[in-house]
């Protein structure tokens, strides 16, 4: 298996057990997460009680760390579904969490109330996605900035100069719209007579109101044209710059995010999958699914043409119902197989199929014995189970547990049949769940050292003596 | 390589209550046997409707107003040549001069189109593989009875909608094309076709559903695939599994697809040759290399310097100022369109701009130069920029405010598109 031996020695390579903190950590992080969950749909409805059912809860952030450091931007990327969106409303306290803490300025957002919760929420604000939905079309521009102004009781007292407060806060919402490229008399407007790179403007004029020290951009430019992406996002910058502002910028666009953050987190079904300052994630990713986004993006050059690509097979899975151990190992080109089991990545992958199958109940039996010549056909429904599964050809132990396990499923006994592959391919993939290590690039796999408290999902049913797991240097290398 | 489509000074017009929108003005393309032709532009740019008018699928309140658009098929060629000798010309016809019928019947076996969102596009109460297996059924009418449209869905009237509703197990689809059906959605790649087939799109994922989309738009076999944005709705992995299924597809089958989008990447790893479009002209077009390294449009370059480099980010984006402008006709006047926003307008630009060969500088268009490669409808493609002539910044008033107006009829146009 030289994949994993190159891996192996990869993760070496990296690894700097002194546990220090990344590079960045001068001082106290503006914004600390810790463990941060949030589970949609928690807790059963009397209804449900009622009737006896449990509810199965969505769990589409479950327990990310991460650290946002005064003037800096943080990358928050990853497919729809991963957890992101939720994860920048959960962290702003827009949605209660379920579980974690998140500190803001060294205090608890959760535990913050009354003066303190108002305080939090002028330093700390947001812009939304979709700038169509995000401004109250009966409101003015005018209006829509100064909204902040009017909630947090501001100005306090009737400014000296005569102007009415109202009239203050439409002043006030004038010099926000020329801030941001805008012009001053498009106060009196109404939002369906911009378009959409102006109205985001807008949203993060809005933003900007209450001088705030933090804003979470929730893919702030995904629904403008390239052209006007590009102002925006110019924009963005200079009031970074201007106002000393740090960013948590939400978005599913490589390139953007490249161009635009100090560090990025990559997020797979509401974890954390790798983390690390942008050039060195980009150039020298860890992770299996960092590679493989990298890889899918398609360049706007000339050289992508003909450039091969090996897509990601398969979808995401279902958050309510996520894979033990690595979320990512139902995808993941690079699943680690037991010491003994000298497969090759690709047949490997057909039995894990097979398993996964099996294991989510998903096997329809009726159809492959339709397949048969006769009721009773044994050889030929596992001749089409074969077909159907394996392309590879397997030998040695590997073949006689395959065969083993289809017999048993020819005798409709699928618990032996899973038991069986179990035994003989079990991954520590599948097991224990990767987490990041203390340094300032982890990622969390099983390819590289993890820490020796990684929660186990799933009791092994076998010891892994070669899988590297548990901080236990030798028996990586000596595997191979 | 031969050109299967000739597209020749094509225009739609949509006529809209705040006047006649002109969405596609003088638009002219080739599409090669084989090749995958991009349509690249910002959202407005006339992209969706120029695909929509070549197969002639534009609905009220639009309508195309001119041009013409060849298409070779030796077969329909020969059956006009007599009737309708101004529609053929060797072996292409001009589908705007057949009858409206057979330009009906070209839907599905010469032409087909996937579009972009799957998720609208499925009827949600009808299994997966019985809409694919109605498009098969579709075609196969069709080729037993070739001219006649009523034989297609015609055929489904009143009287048979109430006889299925009292009569039930009566269906319109028969064993077979449920068993083609069943074939197209393992050509596509989605496992264990059988079962999924008889699941309802509600069961399917983005990707999965794009498939099953283009097994549909491959019942027919068609010669020309319009592929309208297939993966903008989709993750970036997703997206690299439909990219790579297209052209393999497009491989096998050897059709031509014409690939829709605003995404400069998908046009670099796709196409063969790209047109550029802006305010319903294509502004330029070429090869993947004219476009991307030697652009001579100034809206192609500012596109380009607008994407940031996953490769090499560069610490300033360049962007082009201001918005896209209105597409109303009263509003459009005879210059380049482009010009408002043009870091190199000049005063030559104030003239309505022909498509020029940017090799030779000459004009392209009434069969002159027709062969030319990479075309630009751009002065520059005919001299340097001259700061001389260069037109004020203020020259179109101040740039916000005159680029405000548009955005009310923007959005009706948009509308309407996605009406059609």
């Amino acid at each position: 298996m030289p994949e994993r031996h190159q891996s192996t020695t990869d993760g070496e390579r990296t690894v700097t057990t002194d546990g220090g903190r990344p590079a960045t950590t001068d001082g106290e992080p503006l914004l600390r997460v810790r463990d941060l969950k949030k589970y949609y749909g928690e807790g059963s409805s009397l209804f449900e009680t009622l009737l006896g059912r449990e509810s199965e809860s969505v769990k589409a952030v479950d327990g990310i760390s991460f650290d946002v450091h005064k003037g800096e931007t943080v990358g928050l990327v990853g497919e729809s579904g991963c957890g992101k969106s939720t994860t920048g409303e959960t962290l702003l306290r827009l949605r209660d969490a379920t579980d974690g803490r998140v500190e803001f300025d060294g205090e608890d957002v959760y535990e913050m109330d009354g003066d303190e919760r108002t305080e939090f929420r002028r330093r700390a604000q947001i812009v939304f996605q979709d700038p169509f939905s995000s401004l109250d079309p009966r409101m003015t521009i005018g209006e829509i900035i100064s909204e902040p102004y009017r909630i947090h009781g501001l100005p306090e007292e009737s400014p000296d100069d005569g102007r009415s407060k109202r009239e203050w806060r439409i002043d006030q919402a004038a010099e926000l719209l020329e801030r941001v490229g805008l012009s001053a008399n498009h106060v009196e407007r109404y939002p369906h007579e911009f378009s959409g790179g102006q109205r985001q403007r807008v949203g993060i004029a809005r933003a900007l109101a209450l001088e705030p020290e933090f804003i979470v951009l929730d893919e702030p430019v995904s629904a403008l044209d390239v052209s006007v992406q590009a102002q925006v996002l110019n924009l963005l910058d200079d009031l970074q710059e201007e106002f000393g502002l740090t960013y948590l910028f939400i978005a599913h666009d490589l390139s953007v995010v490249r161009h635009i953050c100090d560090r990025v987190a990559v997020m797979y079904l509401g974890n954390i999958v790798e983390l690390g300052p942008t050039d060195e994630l980009f150039d020298d990713p860890q992770h299996p699914y960092t590679r493989a986004l990298l890889e899918s993006v398609p360049r706007a050059a000339v050289s992508e043409s003909g450039r091969h690509v090996e897509p990601l097979a398969g979808d995401v899975p279902s958050p309510r119902n996520p894979p033990s151990g690595c979320r990512f190992r139902t995808r993941c080109p690079q699943v680690i197989p037991p010491g003994d089991v000298t497969l090759s990545q690709e047949a490997y992958r057909e039995v894990m199929d097979l398993r996964d199958r099996l294991e989510r109940d998903e096997f329809d039996a009726e159809a492959a014995w339709s397949h048969a010549d006769e009721e009773a056909d044994k050889p030929g429904f596992k001749s089409h189970l074969r077909e159907e599964f394996f392309s590879h050809e397997l030998t040695g132990d590997d073949e006689a547990a395959v065969e083993q396990a289809l017999e048993a499923l020819s005798n409709g006994d699928t618990e032996e049949a899973i038991a069986i592959l179990r035994e003989r391919f079990e991954s520590v993939c599948e097991t224990t769940r990767p987490l990041l290590q203390e340094r300032t690039h982890p990622a969390a796999c099983h390819l590289y050292e993890q820490p020796a408290d990684a929660p186990v999902d799933r009791e092994p049913v076998r010891a892994h003596p070669e899988s590297g797991v548990v901080g236990n240097d030798e028996t990586g290398a000596e595997a191979d | 390589m031969d050109e299967i489509l000739r597209v020749r000074d094509l225009k739609t017009r949509f006529f809209t209550e705040e006047g006649q929108v002109n969405a596609v003005e003088s638009v002219s393309f080739d599409v090669r046997d084989g090749e995958i032709f991009g349509i690249v532009g910002e959202s407005g740019s006339g992209k969706s409707v120029t695909a929509l008018s070549v197969i002639d699928l534009i609905e009220s309140p639009g309508r195309v107003t001119g041009g013409e658009v060849w298409y070779r098929n030796a077969d329909l060629a020969d059956e006009f040549r007599e009737k309708r000798s101004e529609a053929v010309d060797g072996d292409f016809v001009d589908l705007r001069r057949l009858p409206k019928g057979v330009r009906r019947s070209l839907r599905g076996p010469s032409f087909s189109m996937v579009f972009q969102d799957p998720m609208s596009s499925l009827n949600p109460s009808i299994t997966v593989g019985e809409q694919i297996a109605e498009a098969v059924e579709v075609q196969r009418r069709a080729r037993a009875n070739p001219r006649s449209t009523r034989s297609r869905t015609q055929g489904y009237g009143l009287g048979k909608y109430l006889v299925d509703s009292i009569v039930p197990g009566r269906e319109y689809t028969s064993t077979e094309s449920k068993e083609r059906a069943i074939e197209l959605l393992e050509q596509v790649g989605i496992p264990d076709p059988e079962a999924r087939a008889e699941e309802y799109p509600h069961q399917f994922s983005g990707g999965m559903l794009q498939r099953a989309m283009i097994a549909q738009a491959l019942a027919g076999e068609p010669d020309i695939l319009v592929a309208d944005e297939p993966t903008t709705a989709l993750d970036v992995t997703i997206q690299a599994q439909i990219l790579n299924l297209l052209r393999d597809l497009q491989r096998e089958q050897d059709m031509s697809i014409i690939m829709i989008t605003h995404d400069l990447g998908v046009i670099a790893r796709m196409c063969d040759r790209v047109g550029v479009m802006y305010a319903g002209q294509i502004v330029e077009r070429g090869t993947l290399g004219d476009i991307f390294e030697n652009p001579v449009h100034p809206y192609t370059e500012g596109l380009l310097g607008s994407i940031p480099d996953l490769e090499d980010p560069s610490p300033r984006l360049s962007p082009i100022e201001g918005n896209v402008p209105s597409l109303l006709d009263s509003e459009m006047g005879g210059r380049c369109y482009f010009a408002d926003r043009c870091p190199n307008a000049m005063e030559a630009c104030l003239n309505s701009i022909p498509e020029y060969d940017t090799d030779s500088g000459e004009v392209v268009g009434d069969g002159a130069n027709a062969e030319a490669v990479h075309t630009a409808r751009c002065v520059l493609a005919t001299r340097e920029f001259d700061a001389a002539e260069a037109l004020g910044d203020d020259y179109f008033g101040d740039r916000a405010e005159a680029s405000d107006p548009e955005t009310p009829d923007d959005a009706a146009e948009q509308e309407v598109v996605s009406d059609a």
